[in-house]
This record gives structure tokens, sequence and C-alpha cells, in this order.
């Protein structure tokens, strides 16, 4: 795959996730971070829940179902009860465009 | 130097501990003594999920291979039968015997008993995996369900129970439901869902017999009423599983083993964490506190203890439960003094109560974005404006950043 628009920059307001559904993909949570911006899977690892309504505080998500903790930057878990890592997702800002491949890890660039 | 740890109970606070032990790099022996003998699991799925369908597991506490990746030792089928704190010697159910420099006890808590009621077929408690899927099995061939106290399990199972077709009553012999956990307030709420789902609810009374010989038949109350039954749950609160530490003559009290802030009992070598630790409350008295996310937290910061990096953590209750289709979460008890002041947040409520202008505790229902806020709020007994907490047009974001601006001036 290659990097799709998935929303503008104004649809994320700073500290808060939107959940973006791209076809043939599992769910994607975006965050906006004091202006940047990370794509994980929006599922929790731990709960059937979904993290993009999930609280952002120092680069982290916490879930709002049982509290576990992601990185945002690494998708590592930050406090349990989660055990297992969040997938990632590159993510590209172009103008007022955001754009996330699917197929590519965060970093992975 | 500490060389090896044992600790007894691979319930959520045994298996955190170990976990934290490994994330701070002890590099000793650490056995994980597991009674029951299946892969640690988590359990709050027990009293919802896996009651609806008895073939589904509950998901564990870390990924099977975890124990082997991380060397822990793990004593499936055996018990601890004495532990001896001046030599660190724990003793095994096989004969066998452990030494450790460092003991934790995580052995959690049993559910209390209706005298002489669990000869009679038909009568469950709820504990465990087995509990569960026995319970659930017994809920998919019965009619007629009671529920013997109405705490958060007797509500939750009330709910599944409803779910799978049963005439659940439930029976609280205080004059509300979930008093303990969440309030009187709260508890007036939960019988309202309750009863919409079609779930009866008799409160201010209770069970004076079970009838039936071989098979429960029905529950008699104190008030002569006859409840027809042909499942009944008891599940009127725990106990701490305390023998190892009392035979121990370790001090408990209000029946929890008493521990300072960072899980140490009096003795040097003994630590506990989770439901059987009497803990120290931000309320006061140390106490059990019964919930999940306490019994997370505890675990770690004993297990750091036990390595020698004491960082005391005075708790706050922190719970969630599910109960009619609501998912309510709460932060310390709405019960105390005080002023309660209700919001509507989203398309749910959040309860708060505030003590002498400062945000004490708050129940959240289906408010999970809400609550995420308030319970930092909480955390911090932040200074709040009743009437701002009202006003649900004043988002809770905005309170909180006009929090921390305020604090960044003044400090």
């Amino acid at each position: 795959m290659s990097f799709v628009r998935v929303c503008d920059v104004a649809d994320v307001p700073t500290d808060e996730g939107l959940r973006i559904t791209v076809e043939g993909v599992e769910p994607i949570a975006l965050f906006n971070v004091n202006g940047e911006f990370f794509a994980v899977q929006d599922t929790c690892t731990h709960g059937q829940w979904s993290l993009s309504e999930g609280f952002v505080e120092d680069y982290q998500v916490e879930c709002t179902l049982h509290l576990a903790r992601f990185c945002l930057r690494t998708g590592a878990v930050c406090a349990p009860p989660a055990t297992a890592p969040l997938k990632t997702f590159a993510v590209r800002v172009d103008g007022s465009d955001v754009l996330i491949d699917p197929a590519v890890a965060a970093g992975a660039l | 130097m500490i060389d090896s740890i044992a600790i007894v109970g691979a319930g959520l606070a045994g298996v955190r501990s170990a976990e934290a032990l490994r994330a701070e790099g002890f590099p000793g022996r650490i056995s994980l003594v597991n009674g029951e003998g299946i892969l640690p699991y988590d359990r709050p799925s027990l009293s919802k999920s896996v009651l609806l369908d008895p073939g589904s597991s509950p998901p564990p506490l870390v990924e099977a291979n975890w124990f082997a990746n991380a060397a822990v030792d793990l004593l499936d089928g055996e018990e601890a039968v004495s532990i001896d704190p001046p030599s660190g010697k724990v003793r095994l159910k096989s004969g066998l015997a452990l030494a450790a420099d460092r003991i934790l006890l995580a052995t959690g808590a049993r559910p209390k008993s209706l005298p002489g009621s669990l000869e009679v077929e038909g009568m469950f408690s709820l504990r465990d995996y087995r509990d569960s899927r026995q319970l659930g099995k017994a809920l998919k061939a019965a009619a007629n369900v009671v529920i013997i106290g109405g705490g958060l399990i007797g509500c939750e199972v009330a709910t599944a129970a409803r779910k799978l077709g049963c005439n659940v009553t439930i029976v609280e012999a205080l004059d509300e439901l979930v008093i303990r956990a969440l309030g009187p307030h709260v508890g007036i709420m939960c019988r309202d869902w309750l009863n919409d789902a079609g779930i009866t609810t008799l409160t201010g009374v209770g069970v004076s017999q079970i009838v039936g010989d071989r098979h429960i038949e029905a529950v008699k109350l104190a008030d002569g009423r006859i409840l027809p039954a042909d499942v009944a749950l008891v599940s009127i609160g725990v106990e701490p599983e305390t023998q190892l530490a009392r035979h121990a003559m370790l001090p408990c009290q209000r029946n929890g083993v008493v521990v300072d802030a960072t899980g140490a009992t009096v003795a040097d070598r003994v630590f506990a964490a989770g439901d059987v630790a009497a803990w120290p409350t931000r309320e006061g008295a140390p106490r059990c506190l019964e919930t999940y996310l306490n019994s997370q937290e505890q675990a770690g910061i004993a297990a750091r203890a036990m390595l020698g990096i004491r960082v005391p953590s005075i708790q706050i209750p922190i719970a969630w439960t599910e109960i009619a289709g609501r998912y309510v979460q709460s932060i310390g008890s709405l019960n105390g003094e005080g002023e309660l002041i209700t919001r509507e947040e989203g398309s749910g409520t959040i309860i708060f109560r505030l003590v002498n202008g400062r945000l004490e505790a708050c129940v959240s229902i289906d408010a999970v974005r809400g609550f995420a806020i308030a319970r930092r709020l909480a955390e911090a007994r932040a200074p709040l404006d009743g009437a701002k907490l009202r006003d649900g047009q004043i988002a809770l974001k905005d309170i909180a950043r006009g929090l921390r601006e305020v604090q960044n001036v003044t400090s």
C-alpha cells in the first residue's frame, strides 16, 4: 500500500484522537500531540475497546476501559493490564492533509 | 543481597509482581506458587462474559511462554502451608520447601459463605474459573435464580443471568444495593437499571433459610417470603486469605495482613499485596481494597520494595463494573461528608463528592472519557467549583486546564 489521505489536520484537536477506517485494514487511531501526529492500531490489546477515545498525556495514550497505557511513538506497553504492544503506522502531514501508510510501521521509513 | 524471591499466589498481584521484578532487572530466582494449576488468568470476566459462554476462557495475565522466557518457576498445583519469616522458608503442600530472601503474600481472598449452605446442590459462590464455569452451566439450565448479596459481583452476575433468560431476584440485607462500593446514591440508580432489565431487587431483608434437601428448591427470607430457586449465588463479600500470615504471627487487622505503603509487613523478609493486604488508604484506615487496579499497583510497589526500592503509595480505591449494560467507574468513595454534585457528561453521568471545595471521589456512568480527567482531578484532590462542575457546557478538560494554569502561575 502507499500513503492515503485520512483527514484534515484540523479534524484532530491537540491531545485528542480520531478513529480512522481505511478499507481492508483494521481500525486505526490517529492522535495529535502538539501538532505531531501518531497512528496506532485502534483496538486495545487487552480488552476490545477503541483507543481513539483514550486519554493522551506525555506521548502516551491511556485506554479508558481498564487504564492500560501505550507509547504513541513506538506502541510499547507503558502500563498494565495490557501486555502486548500496539501496531504503529507511518504518518505524514502534507499541508493540511494527514496521510497514513497502513502497510508501513512508524519510523520504518 | 537478594538472590531469591517466593511469591505465594499467582493471581493478578502475584503475576504482576513477578513481571515488575524482572522489569527492574532482578536476576535472581523467582518462585511463583500457583495453587489452581492452570495458566494464571484475569478474573474480571468471570462474573461477566465467561458466565454467558462457559466454553470461553478468561484472558491470560501473561502469554503462556512468558514464565519460561522470564525464568519464573511456576509451581503449578502447589500450595504454601506455612512461612517462617525469620529464615524466609516457605513450606509447600508437596513437602518441598523454598528458601527465599523475600516472600510476597499474594494469596487473595475467598468468598464468604452462608453457614452450611454450600452442601446443597445449586448453591454457588464465585471466585475462580472453575466456579464461573459451573455457575454459567447451571444458569443456562435454570429458570429461577436468587442472588444473595447485592454488591458488585451480585449485580454483575444478575445481569448475566438475566441475559441468559432466567428470572432473577437479588436479595440484599442492607437498605440499598452496592452501598459499600459505590454509595447509596448510585445504589438507587443501579436498582432502577436492574429493575428495567427485568430483575427483581429486594433490599433491607436477610435470608433465613435455604430450602431443599439435596438440591436447592427455594430461598426463605427473614420476613417469611419464599423465593423459588434452581440456582442461588452467595455473593456477600470476601475474606482475605490470611492463614499463612496469622500462623507466622504477623499482625492482621480488619482481616487483612497489615502492611505499610510499600507493602512491607513488620517482618523484614515478608511483604503482601493485592486483596490480602490491609494497605494504607487516603481515606484513613488501612484496608483490603478488593479492586483490580489497586492490586495491580500494589504488586509493582511491593516488588520494588522487596528489591530495596521504596516508593510508598497511599492507595485511593479505583474500580470499574458493568451492571445492566452500564459501564461504571469509580475513584475514592462517595460515602462520607461533603457535597454530591451530578454532572451530565456526554450521554453519561459523573457524580462528584466535594469536601471543602476539593474533589475527594467520583463515580462515572457511561462517561469513560470524562472519567479519565475526573480521576486525575480526584487523585490531586483538585479545588473545584461546584457550579462549574454541574454545568455540562463547560468541558472537564477546560476545567482541568484552568487549574493547571493557576497552579503554574502560583508555583
